[in-house]
Parts: structure tokens; C-alpha cells; sequence
């Protein structure tokens, strides 16, 4: 199995689209921060220093992290499906069962890397840029603790609704084994989630909404309660959308 | 243990809604034998080779290798077989070598000995480190066989093997299949439209019609059964139906003439010493007489035509 995640990993870090979302992310930064420096003092909305950016760039960019997801999951299902790498890794004696979670475990790890990346450069250019400052701001308001560990918590915690996104894309790629379908999809409901929060509580089991909003409970003062009931959302998404790809996946004639 | 066939297909067959795309495939293949695997464009033979390998369902029946079956042991079975299924389709942007290295790390004991000795039968040494979306099509080709053949299997299923190699590297590949099958006693199935390149290569042909198998033999029985052979004897184009007649008094078969004096006879070569004298005896004048060796082609289109 760690052979398996060992090649799908070796592949993703050979894909010139890994390193072009790398550097989209830091474009991203570059401009909130061309925004802060260059907009008049009145109209910037809240303060900002080294310590808080990268809480902001992790809030901020989840366009990036679902096109993201989205591209890569495409390129490892879809793309090797239709370009018929899929069924020469399927000559091995390798469960399909086995595939599928080789794949989902890279992709896991590829989303880790990329807000890992995200953190980190938002470290460098928002000290840079803002120095360090006193304390750590969340949308201008101060947050007692410790900076670093409030902000590694929140990371870990940006990185879990997006693997319940990750699952459902796969199960949307297998199913429709096609790399536009599969964007487009994902796309569809990065646009569609803002429209659901109209629909009361309905956005709160839409995956996209809890990419935008789940990490910020930790600071938000949210009860257990509350924590563990969007836990579980995310949970269920993985679960089923694992169990339903492996399903799918075991029954599948591979006809390419 | 040892006799037992590499391959045995015990009534496989594949059914999509009402339609059997496959229909009751037995046969049984042999270690050091190369099988080829023969059918024209929608017979089924693509859709047996995934059954063979487990990209898809059998609907009825087993598939076995190596004794194990690939439907229920699929793992046991799978690591004896090396397979390329319609196209080499590598990953382009990696080199040869790390593709290579990739399908290596899906099996256990594949060295980097093992990689450069198969790097350097598939003749592909210089160029192994280069991205493959620089290769030829014959170059995928050999990659894709050397992908194949990293885990030493005992069953060898190439799909269209020869598709953009060039003479000398069909050449080769020819002779690399057969010494891989009658050295080292891999199973070789192979499919392909290139019906002389079966006849240079196969030592049995089993040959596919709308999913069913029509013919399986050895392949000089296939081409030579029964001995009968076409016979072209050109005479005086005058003498043409008196000839005819001649020939039909020996209840020999006598096949539409191409030109004037021009008769097709189907016979054993053994035979034309008496055609002959009765045609000299009779006073007519013989010009020629030719054996037509009846190809793989021939006999090819000869057995589909019938089962149709």
C-alpha cells in the first residue's frame, strides 16, 4: 500500500499543474497584500500583520483549494482513465480497493502540502510586508494564545472539509470519467454554496460552506457541540463518498 | 503440476444487457507456446483479453491462470501475467525509466538489474531517461512491453504488439517472443491483424467470429489442412471447358477461372503428376501449372466467410 501512495505521490509532484497552483497561491498573496499596502487608510477593512496572515490567506483562498482539488483529482482519475494509464496500474496485483485509497491518501497528502505552502510563504511575505506585530488578529479582532499553535489548529482544521471535498470529487470523477465534467462539477458548487446560505440550514451541510467557515469555529467561540456536529458532516462526506467510489470501483468494467 | 496450461478459459462469456459479446470461450494454453489470437474488428478478442486480465466482469464461466482464478484470486492470478491491452498508454510525463520504475514498485522482487536487462532487450537504452511524450509510437510500443515483462511473468498477453514498430523491430519482437516462449517457457497470447506476422510467429491460432471461437489449431494444420492446396493450370484458352470436364471427372473442384485458359483446382500437390498426364493424354495443351500455397489470409477469410 505505501508503495501504491509512493507512486501516486512521485506522479502528482511531477505534474507541472501542482507547482502553477504553488505559485497562483502566492500571486493570491502578493495581491491581498498590494491591496493592504496600497488602499487608502480608511478603506481598509481590518489591520493586518506577519503572524495573521496566513489565517487570512487560508480563509481567502479556498477558490484556489477547490480548483485545486479539483485538477488533481481530474489528472489521477479521469485523465488516467481516459488516457488508459488507469488500466495498466490495474494489470498488477493491486486491489482496486487498494487504488482507490492509494489515490485518495495522495490526494490527501497534496492538499496538506499545498496549505502547508500556503502557511508557510504567508509567514514569509506577511512579515516581510507587515512585520511580525504584537499579537494575533483574526479579521482585526486580537486572539489570545499562541499564535503559532492557534494558527497550526486552524491549518489542521482547513485541511479536514477539504478532504470531504476531495472524496466527493473522486467519487463525481470516477463516475463520470471525464476531465471537464469533473471541474465543472466542482466548480458548480464552489458558485452554488453562497446561494444555499439563503436556504437557512441547509448551507451548513454543503461541503464548499464548511471549507470557507469550519477552521473559523475554532475561534469563533463555537461549542463542542457545534464542533463536533460539523465533524461529523465532514466525516459522513468522506465515508460515503470513499465507500460509494469503492463500490463503484469493484464493479467497474474498465473499458478504455 | 508442471503440465498444467498456463491459461485455461472454461466456457467464459460476457454478456451485456441480452447480448453475448462473448459466447462460451474453452481453451487452454499451454506453458512455451505462442498462442495468436485471431478475428476480424468486433469478433470479441479485446473484450476476452480484459476478461483475461480482470478489467472486466466474466458473466459465465472462469478464467484461470496459473490454476487460479481471476475472478476469485485475482491477486495470485494477476502476478503471472505481463500484459499490454490495445495501447501502451504510459504515463507521457514522466521518462521511460521512472514509468518503469513505477510499475516495478506494483510488484515484489523487480531489481534495478532486472530494469536495465529489460531496458536493454526492448532496445531502449539510449533514449530510457527521456520524457516518453518524446517517444515514437514504436518506442511506446517497446516501452510497453518492457513494462510487460519487468516481473518475469508466465503469461505474456500482448494486445497488437507489432502496431508502429518498424520491420527490423517487428523482426525482433518476433524472434523475442519466440525464444521467450520456447526458451523460458512463457505462455505468449498474442492478438493482431498483421495475419503473416501470426503465421511467422504463432506455433496454435484459435480464431474468433462474433464472439465465438470457430477454429483452434496448430497453425501449419491451419494453413495446410488436409494437405489441399489451390492449383492454377493455364491451357489453351480454346481448350478451357474441355479441360473443365476433365478435371471434373476426377471429382476435383474446380474455383472460378481469373482469366481465359485459367483453372483454379483444389487438390493435394501430389495429384498433379495424373491431372497433368490426363490433360497431355486428352491433346490439350497444358502451359503451366502452379501451386498456390494457401496463406493464413486465405484460410483466415476462408473460415469467417463460412461461419457467417
Amino acid at each position: 500500500m505505501l508503495r501504491l501512495v509512493k507512486n501516486e505521490l512521485y506522479k502528482v509532484f511531477r505534474l507541472r499543474k501542482f507547482y502553477l497552483f504553488m505559485g497562483a497561491i502566492l500571486a493570491l498573496q502578493l495581491v491581498e497584500i498590494f491591496q493592504y499596502k496600497f488602499l487608502p487608510q480608511g478603506k481598509v477593512v481590518f489591520p493586518l500583520n506577519g503572524q495573521s496572515f496566513p489565517l487570512e490567506m487560508i480563509g481567502g483562498n479556498s477558490i484556489i483549494m477547490v480548483m485545486f482539488i479539483a485538477v488533481l483529482v481530474a489528472d489521477m482519475f479521469a485523465d488516467e482513465y481516459r488516457n488508459g494509464s488507469f488500466k495498466l496500474v490495474l494489470l498488477r496485483p493491486v486491489s482496486r480497493i487498494q487504488f482507490i485509497s492509494a489515490k485518495a491518501i495522495a490526494l490527501l497528502a497534496s492538499i496538506m502540502a499545498i496549505v502547508c505552502f500556503t502557511v508557510i510563504t504567508a509567514y514569509i511575505t506577511g512579515t516581510i510586508v507587515f512585520t511580525w506585530g504584537n499579537q494575533l488578529l483574526f479579521q482585526g479582532v486580537p486572539i489570545d494564545g499562541n499564535s503559532i499553535a492557534i494558527t497550526l489548529k486552524l491549518t489542521i482544521a482547513s485541511i479536514l472539509p477539504s478532504a470531504g471535498f476531495g472524496m466527493l470529487v473522486i467519487f463525481i470523477a470516477l463516475i463520470t470519467e471525464n476531465i471537464g465534467i469533473t471541474i465543472g462539477s466542482a466548480l458548480a458548487l464552489f458558485i452554488i454554496s453562497p446561494l444555499l446560505e439563503r436556504y437557512g440550514n441547509i448551507s451548513n451541510y454543503s461541503i464548499i460552506h464548511l471549507m470557507n467557515t469550519f477552521h473559523e469555529m475554532f475561534i469563533n467561540n463555537a461549542t463542542l457541540v457545534q464542533i463536533y456536529a460539523k465533524i461529523v458532516v465532514i466525516i459522513a462526506y468522506v465515508v460515503l463518498f470513499y465507500i460509494s467510489s469503492a463500490i463503484f470501483m469493484k464493479r467497474k468494467d474498465v473499458l478504455l | 503440476m508442471d503440465q498444467m496450461p498456463v491459461v485455461q478459459l472454461r466456457h467464459a462469456t460476457k454478456r451485456i444487457g441480452s447480448k453475448n459479446i462473448v459466447n462460451d470461450l474453452s481453451f487452454d494454453i499451454p506453458a512455451g507456446e505462442v498462442f495468436g489470437f485471431l478475428g476480424p474488428n468486433g469478433a470479441g478478442k479485446t473484450t476476452t483479453i480484459r476478461m483475461m486480465v480482470g478489467l472486466i466482469k466474466i458473466s459465465q464461466g472462469d478464467i484461470l491462470i496459473k490454476g487460479q482464478s481471476i475472478t476469485k484470486n485475482f491477486n495470485k492470478a494477476i502476478q503471472n501475467v505481463g500484459a499490454i491491452v490495445e495501447n501502451p498508454d504510459l504515463y507521457k510525463y514522466l521518462t521511460g525509466y521512472q514509468n518503469l520504475k513505477h510499475y516495478a514498485r506494483m510488484v515484489s522482487g523487480v531489481t534495478k538489474a532486472r530494469i536495465s536487462e529489460i531496458v536493454e532487450i526492448v532496445g531502449l537504452k539510449d533514449r530510457i531517461h527521456d520524457k516518453v511524450k518524446t517517444y515514437s509510437l514504436g518506442m511506446r510500443q517497446r516501452l510497453g512491453i518492457a513494462q510487460a515483462l519487468l516481473h518475469s511473468p508466465s503469461l505474456l498477453i500482448l494486445d497488437e504488439p507489432t502496431n508502429g514498430l518498424d520491420p527490423a523491430g517487428i523482426h525482433e519482437l518476433r524472434n523475442y517472443l519466440k525464444r521467450l516462449a520456447h526458451e523460458e517457457g512463457v505462455a505468449v497470447f498474442v492478438s493482431s491483424h498483421l495475419l503473416s506476422e501470426m503465421e511467422l510467429m504463432c506455433d496454435r491460432v484459435g480464431v474468433l467470429q462474433a464472439g465465438k471461437l470457430v477454429s483452434i489449431q496448430n497453425i501449419k494444420d491451419f494453413v495446410h489442412k488436409g494437405g489441399a492446396s489451390r492449383v492454377c493450370v493455364t491451357v489453351e484458352p480454346a481448350q478451357t471447358e474441355q479441360a473443365k470436364r476433365l478435371i471434373a471427372s476426377l471429382n476435383k473442384i474446380t474455383l472460378p477461372e481469373e482469366n481465359p485458359g485459367q483453372l483454379l483446382i483444389q487438390m493435394n500437390k501430389d495429384e498433379i503428376p495424373a491431372v497433368n498426364r490426363l490433360l497431355m493424354d486428352a491433346g490439350i495443351q497444358v502451359y503451366s501449372i502452379q501451386m498456390q500455397e494457401q496463406t493464413l489470409e486465405d484460410k483466415f477469410l476462408e473460415i469467417t466467410e463460412d461461419k457467417k
